[in-house]
């Protein structure tokens, strides 16, 4: 349960691409990768009453009890530019514990700043009692920054990884327009059930 | 023995050493803990004392579960309940958990019954509520047994089916957390095991309640408490059901009537210990609002009710530990539509 939007620096990819994009910006380029996407023609933007659906089942593993795996979700462009990380959970087996204080939930969502003055540390979450294994994870059509998206063509990629276990993939290309699309992702060693959903809002 | 001389760098490790050392977090996941998920979090200087505090949380929760499990065959639970109308003698543990059910059943008007298991399994089996299904309510409004906690004996006084899980998890957490925080040289354990929140400490921690109408990971909560030394539980009908008459309905059953939950999407009870918590927040799931709030309020604990319609009702002793939605302390507390 520790996942979510906070400014994930972890995610390499998407320090890098951002890197990239400040040194681009820097270099006067932006002119040149504005001019990538047709003239005059503006892509309508991410429709609210959507929400893109992520599902995933920790396969299990032998024992009868197992640690969770590294998962880290998260949704590129159709350039593979990385645009919002939905995940990152850190594998805890292996060499012990680790130093999680970047770890916590990091809320920046309008509302909780509207209620609270500001994003909350949320430590953990209370729910109603969870099968084991099963989490989801939902897109709002925001980037990291905050921004609304284009609809369009994006990935969902999924990583999950064990210490001195396996290291597993899995990618989903999905148009995101006005109708509805699911996709099964199938499963690994890690993963036991991975599934797509771009729906209504319920 | 000739002292060699000292080198710049052990001046500089000898330094360091006599530095008071900095608390660090750590955080432990488990799948298929008790049947759900595990997230144990210890602050402490030392990471032996936070592998010391896993492994006495991990083995405080094997331990309760061979005593209390309803999944296990041979737990002394189980063979508690293949027993009937004799003084059996019963681990403490087992007699606590089975005291306060009796005594939660009591306070909650019938809210809270292990007994609807009994109503839970025909409703099941059946896929529709009918005469049948409500036969064994009656039987409901007897008592279930009768405990001896300085003896240490139990008499079954039913024979009907009978489930714990709705008060042994919260208890399980409880203790476990303790026994971590027990651990010399950590300040802080939070424990949740799919839902179920206990803190133990010296620093007050953030906790959420999952929003039951979109409870994804990663989707902000509809609330935020801070816990110190205080637990948190939440019930709710959106991840577990059955199909009843046709339709997906709540695991969660009225005991004084049958019915599935129908009004409350998800109740959360801050409380000292997670087994009150846990027992409360499904009392709290099939009472209503109004009665909920004022037995919350007759205990001293903090409620948060969520209804089907959007309806969030808190009381007092949650608005006051409240980080998120804050409320204003002059206007009403009761009823916030969303």
């Amino acid at each position: 349960m520790h996942d979510s939007q906070f400014r994930a620096p972890l995610d390499r990819r998407g320090a890098l691409a951002r890197l990239a994009g400040v040194a681009l910006s820097l270099t006067g380029l932006t002119a040149f990768r504005r001019s990538t996407t047709p003239a005059g023609v503006a892509a309508p933007k991410w429709d609210d009453r959507f929400e893109l659906a992520v599902d995933l089942e920790i396969a299990p593993q032998q024992g009868y009890r197992y640690h969770r795996p590294y998962v880290a979700v998260w949704v590129e462009d159709a350039n593979g530019k990385p645009v919002r990380t939905l995940s990152v959970w850190v594998n805890t087996s292996g060499r012990g514990p680790r130093y999680i204080r970047e770890l916590r939930r990091w809320f920046t969502m309008e509302r909780d700043q509207e209620d609270a003055g500001g994003p909350d540390l949320i430590t953990t979450v209370s729910s109603a009692t969870r099968l084991p294994g099963q989490y989801t994870v939902t897109w709002n059509g925001r980037d990291d920054r905050g921004n609304v998206v284009d609809q369009g063509a994006y990935r969902v990629v999924i990583e999950a990884a064990r210490e001195h276990g396996s290291y597993q993939l899995m990618q989903q290309d999905l148009t995101l327009g006005a109708k509805p699309v699911a996709a099964d992702l199938g499963s690994n060693e890690e993963i036991g059930r991975a599934r797509v959903e771009y729906r209504h809002k319920k | 023995m000739r002292r060699l001389p000292t080198t710049r760098l052990e001046r500089v490790i000898r330094r360091w050493s006599r530095r008071p050392r900095r608390a660090r977090h750590f955080l432990f996941c488990y799948e298929h803990v008790l049947g759900t998920s595990l997230e144990l979090q210890v602050t402490s200087a030392y990471e032996g004392a936070a592998q010391r505090a896993e492994a006495e949380a991990l083995a405080e929760i094997d331990r309760l579960a061979l005593i209390l499990s309803g999944w296990s065959s041979t737990s002394e639970l189980a063979l508690w309940l293949a027993t009937y109308d004799a003084d059996v003698p019963v681990s403490a543990e087992l007699a606590e958990v089975l005291h306060a059910s009796a005594t939660w059943r009591a306070r909650t008007g019938g809210a809270f019954d292990p007994g609807a298991q009994a109503v839970v399994d025909r409703l099941r089996a059946a896929g529709r509520d009918d005469d049948a299904t409500r036969a064994p309510l009656p039987a409901l409004r007897e008592p279930l047994w009768r405990v001896d906690r300085v003896g240490g004996t139990a008499r079954r006084l039913a024979r009907h089916a009978v489930s714990l899980d709705a008060i042994a998890k919260g208890y399980i957490v409880a203790r476990s957390a303790a026994r971590a925080r027990a651990v010399e040289g950590v300040t802080d354990v939070l424990l949740n095991v799919g839902g179920d929140v206990q803190h133990y400490g010296e620093h007050a921690v953030a906790a959420g309640v999952a929003d039951p109408f979109a409870p994804a990971e990663n989707a902000p909560p509809v609330a935020v408490v801070r816990l110190e030394n205080a637990a948190l539980a939440t019930s709710g009908g959106y991840r577990r059901g059955f199909l009843l008459n046709g339709q997906r309905v709540s695991h969660i059953v009225d005991p004084r009537t049958g019915r599935p939950a129908e009004r409350i999407a998800s109740a959360s009870v801050l409380a000292p210990d997670c087994a009150t918590a846990d027992a409360l927040s499904t009392a709290f799931s099939v009472m209503a609002p109004d009665e909920s709030v004022a037995l919350a309020d007759s205990l001293g604990v903090g409620c948060l009710l969520v209804e089907r319609d959007g309806t969030v009702s808190t009381n007092a002793a949650w608005n006051d530990r409240a980080v998120a939605p804050r409320h204003d302390s002059t206007s009403q507390r009761e009823s916030h539509a969303r």
